[in-house]
């Protein structure tokens, strides 16, 4: 067998050979020059743009202008049709790098995943007979074979998303904060925590580690993310249980949970999935319970959005796979999670890129 | 026959991101993915020139002359072409593909999906399973 082992870069083993980790060395420079130097240009150049394409009339329902006018001034402009251009680029070097060589190496992942399926501390719960809904079947990120379609999807996100927050994710930064603040029950009562849209776990395995005493249960419904995330909870030696099952269809018991939680969850999936989820967790939630969401604004909150911010969001769902993100920031999530009968409110985002905080209390 | 692997991937719905067109031309666009991986594969080679050299001085191995005198085996001269062919293959591939008009992979993607279609329900998602069969391996 090849070893391409490397050694870690914290609690992460390095990337199997030193030019795929130059390459995406590669992709996270050029990403940070981008969002730097790119943008700075873009932001002063769109808004002009804007200014000049948009009567003070032409606005949509919450105020901002409408993102027909945008993409009438903001398509055939040089400067922007570049910006998408390098970005999807960057993107797709991203994804090519990490899928050719994790290929290459493809039966020592898979050797490894199947090592781990059964072992513990933790449990990891197939379900090759789920039937996978089309909405979540989509190369989200233009990841290749999205989450559901590639068996080394785990890997894939995992180091695609390294390189997406510019090294900044390498240990779970972002998660192991997301958990220290994550709302709690006002009775300080967790013994439960259901973490939902678990992906390859980053947030399930913090919550561990910061509820170490709780039944701590990740769910998802794409089972390479979830192999992935139970061989990360084995090599940490936590006791995580990683489910493979529906957020709209957990099967838990009701009224059994204490801390739910969904971290960028929401953006990926049709508003009427997203209304089943809250009633799910609405069901699963003991009274007092707390729902904590994290996930981009809506609605309403919107409407003081520069220009480029909604044209980069409407591109980030055309382009990059985010198939129900306009979706999702058309609605109303707040409002969502009041009518499923949540007290709920928004607070400040734990992360810089992704807000609000939506927190949803199951009343007494 | 080879058992098929247990993987739990399923089928996916392809976006077709290699197929966009943002600029006036998808020539353009393709030499701007070329660019992109020149300037990767720039990087990577400096970043293991880099690392090369401070591990060589630091066995004292490292000079000059050495590097400008040394003469590659015949088997390292295929060996570098075929890495050469490689980094070929990886900057130029943007060239080499059959360009689309427009974001026709993205309005693709959508058709087989359109966002306006019914909330699933139990029926319709038993149906669904039914057609597609067992998703799990």
């Amino acid at each position: 067998m090849v070893n391409i082992d490397r050694g870690t870069n914290g609690r992460t083993p390095r990337l199997p050979s030193l030019d795929l980790e130059s390459q995406q060395d590669f992709v996270r420079g050029f990403r940070e020059w981008m969002v730097t130097e790119m943008d700075s240009q873009i932001r002063v150049h769109s808004e002009e743009l804007a200014a000049t394409a948009a009567p003070r009339t032409d606005t949509a329902a919450n105020g901002a202008v409408a993102l027909e006018t945008l993409r009438a001034a903001f398509d055939p402009d040089p400067l922007i049709a570049s910006r998408l251009r390098v970005w999807i680029t960057n993107q797709r070097q991203m994804w090519t790098g990490l899928e050719g060589q994790f290929s290459q190496y493809r039966d020592h992942y898979r050797e490894e995943l199947d090592r781990y399926d059964d072992v513990g501390p933790g449990v990891l719960e197939l379900a090759p007979d789920l039937f996978i809904p089309d909405y979540c079947r989509h190369e989200i990120h233009i990841q290749p074979g999205g989450y559901v379609g590639n068996e080394l999807a785990g890997a894939l996100y995992h180091y695609g998303t390294n390189s997406f927050y510019m090294g900044q994710n390498d240990s779970d930064e972002f998660h192991i904060m997301l958990a220290k603040r994550v709302s709690r029950p006002e009775d300080g009562q967790v013994s439960r925590v259901v973490d939902l849209g678990c992906g390859i776990g980053q947030l399930t395995i913090a919550l561990k580690e910061q509820f170490p005493e709780a039944d701590v249960t990740g769910i998802d419904v794409a089972g390479p993310m979830l192999r992935y995330a139970h061989k990360r909870a084995v090599d940490l030696n936590l006791d995580v249980r990683f489910l493979q099952r529906l957020a709209e269809d957990t099967k838990l018991e009701s009224g059994s949970v204490d801390l739910a939680t969904a971290f960028i969850l929401f953006h990926e999936v049709p508003t009427a999935i997203a209304r089943e989820i809250c009633a799910e967790v609405f069901r699963i939630l003991r009274p007092g319970g707390v729902f904590d969401v994290t996930d981009f604004a809506t609605g309403p909150m919107r409407s003081a959005e520069p220009p480029f911010a909604t044209y980069r969001s409407w591109a980030d769902h055309h382009y990059n796979g985010e198939r129900w993100r306009e979706e999702f920031v058309s609605s109303d999530f707040l409002a969502i999670l009041r009518e499923t009968g949540f007290v709920a409110e928004l607070q400040p985002s734990k992360m810089a890129w992704v807000q609000p905080n939506y927190v949803a209390r199951k009343p007494n | 026959m080879t058992k098929p692997h247990k993987t739990a991937a399923t089928e996916f719905i392809d976006h077709g991101s290699d197929t966009y067109t943002f600029l006036q031309d998808p020539v353009v666009d393709a030499l701007v993915e070329v660019v992109v991986e020149l300037g990767a594969e720039t990087w990577i080679t400096r970043r293991r020139m880099l690392v090369l050299e401070r591990v060589m001085a630091s066995k004292g191995l490292l000079t000059s002359e050495l590097i400008e005198t040394y003469r590659p085996s015949a088997e390292e001269e295929a060996l570098w072409r075929q890495e050469r062919d490689r980094m070929l293959k990886t900057v130029y591939a943007a060239l080499a593909r059959r360009p689309v008009r427009g974001d026709a992979a993205a309005e693709r993607a959508k058709e087989a999906h359109p966002p306006k279609r019914a909330p699933f329900n139990s029926t319709e998602l038993t149906q669904r399973a039914k057609a597609l069969g067992p998703s799990g391996v």
